[in-house]
């Protein structure tokens, strides 16, 4: 069936086309992946525009030619990569070297993948999205990007430990388990965890002493028999960022014992560290949400024995127990012995 | 740079069709070109814009002067935009379009590339390349094998009548 569509404004003369080439990029950038690669049946000259628009998504959902091909062409065209949801990352990729900023999706980042991999001496943003990514590749990749400025990396229950001793221009730092929550970046120097995982992950930076760092850390507290040991890696990961302005929050609890072992559990926290009171790191703000109340008072051990809080929050949910919750918490409070230590 | 405080200055801005234009420094500087100029004292007579034809000019400082009225309210601002480029066809978007280039002005670009833009969005081949002219010159054969190689971005689009 044949339709008229005639336009109103119609023009004779081809303005559109006579535009240079990054200004019909920058059009381009408007529409969406799939508007912008139908532009390439217009005519000739339109061909290709669309492979240079300053936003195009690598992504299979959105690309659907050969991608392979098409990436050994563009690559080296571009200083910014978003590529999401391949089977593997086209190693053309890791021969980039002019890349700024990868953000990679839902990878499985094997060795051999990384074989090929060049010195990224330009890449200052690096996102790791849902990718499976072991330690030793991690610092491999990290090892070969020496001027990373953003590194949100948002993965993957095999990466425990992260190494960044070589980054020197870190900046915005943010490691979490959660994929859906965005990166915030505002500091000068902000880490940030978000970790609901059953670890605690462990982290070396270069030391930076010039800036004023923020960590803002969000975990999972974890009660089980073994509640000592997490509480002491947590002690771990503190120090490691102990130049920093640190915040503390446990957002959520797992109870996965009988509570009276784990209120015996945590005090051996104490002993473990009683004798190096003296270590403990200065918290700006300790912030917990939800902590039963049976156990508030051991975990307030828990955490007064890693760590010196300077400002204490309790999320209060307003219901009939706060009251309760909030006396509760007050007598801990003013009951606890305040040694030397404690004084600032 | 020598300007007097106290008093705003004015610049004098002359189009490639030897049109002159005044406009308050404040407001002009929104180009970086013409910001460079003034940082470089090059600002002091005539600043000569060969690239922008008067029509254009003129309506470019429109939008200077109505945008830098507006203070920092990024809603305001983009209204302010929106109303300005409503009445706009296509001819003056492309002139404007280059111009904003030409004088980077980024804002501008952005919003007179994005309107641009949205006339093509979700339009079919046969539309679009009525709508500006566009003269397929691929054969038929060409032309097949670059849909078919797009094929995915067909879904979902009205289907026209040429190919």
């Amino acid at each position: 069936m044949k339709r008229e569509k005639r336009e109103e404004g119609s023009n004779s003369i081809d303005k559109i086309s006579e535009l240079p080439q990054d200004i019909l990029q920058r059009i381009l950038y408007w529409l969406s992946q799939e508007d912008a690669v139908r532009t390439s049946v217009l005519s000739k000259s339109w061909r290709n525009i669309w492979c240079t628009r300053p936003n195009l998504n690598f992504s299979d959902a959105t690309f659907k030619g050969n991608m392979h091909q098409f990436l050994s062409v563009v690559t080296p065209l571009y200083n910014c990569i978003v590529i999401k949801d391949l089977e593997e990352l086209p190693s053309v990729v890791f021969g980039a070297e002019s890349l700024q900023d990868l953000h990679l999706a839902g990878f499985v980042l094997h060795r051999e993948a990384i074989e090929r991999m060049v010195l990224f001496k330009n890449l200052t943003s690096l996102s790791l999205q849902r990718v499976s990514i072991e330690e030793g590749i991690f610092e491999k990749i990290i090892s070969c990007c020496p001027l990373i400025e953003t590194l949100d990396i948002k993965v993957s229950s095999v990466l425990r430990k992260i190494i960044v001793k070589n980054l020197y221009n870190l900046k915005y730092f943010s490691f979490s388990d959660d994929v859906y929550r965005p990166a915030s970046f505002e500091k000068e120097l902000y880490i940030s965890y978000q970790y609901d995982g059953d670890f605690i992950p462990s982290i070396s930076f270069a030391t930076v002493t010039s800036t004023e760092w923020i960590s803002d850390i969000h975990l999972t507290c974890e009660l089980s028999h073994d509640a000592s040991s997490w509480f002491i890696k947590l002690h771990e990961l503190l120090k490691s960022i102990s130049q920093s302005k640190i915040s503390l929050h446990f957002d959520r609890y797992s109870l996965n014992a009988d509570r009276d072992g784990i209120r015996e559990n945590i005090n051996m926290v104490q002993d473990i560290n009683g004798g190096n009171k003296h270590a403990s790191v200065v918290v700006e703000k300790f912030k917990f949400n939800w902590l039963p109340l049976s156990l508030i008072s051991s975990i307030l051990n828990g955490v007064f024995s890693i760590c010196r809080p300077r400002n204490i929050e309790d999320f209060l949910c307003g219901d009939k127990g706060e009251m309760k919750r909030i006396e509760r918490l007050w007598k801990i409070l003013t009951e606890r012995k305040i040694t030397k230590e404690d004084r600032f | 740079m020598a300007a007097e405080t106290g008093t705003p200055t004015t610049l004098t801005l002359k189009s490639n069709d030897d049109e002159l234009f005044s406009v308050a420094e404040s407001a002009a500087i929104l180009s970086v070109t013409i910001r460079n100029m003034v940082e470089d004292g090059c600002a002091g007579g005539v600043i000569p814009l060969d690239n922008v034809d008067g029509k254009t000019l003129a309506s470019v400082i429109t939008y200077m002067n109505g945008i830098s009225a507006i203070p920092a309210d990024e809603e305001k601002k983009k209204s302010y935009r929106d109303k300005f480029l409503s009445d706009k066809d296509f001819e003056t978007l492309a002139d404007m379009v280059l111009a904003a280039n030409y004088l980077n002005m980024s804002c501008l670009m952005d919003a007179v590339s994005a309107k641009i833009a949205q006339v093509m969005e979700k339009k079919s081949v046969g539309w679009v390349r009525r709508k500006f002219g566009i003269e397929n010159d691929y054969t038929p054969e060409e032309e097949a094998a670059v849909k078919e190689e797009h094929k995915w971005t067909f879904e979902g689009v009205e289907t026209d009548d040429d190919n």
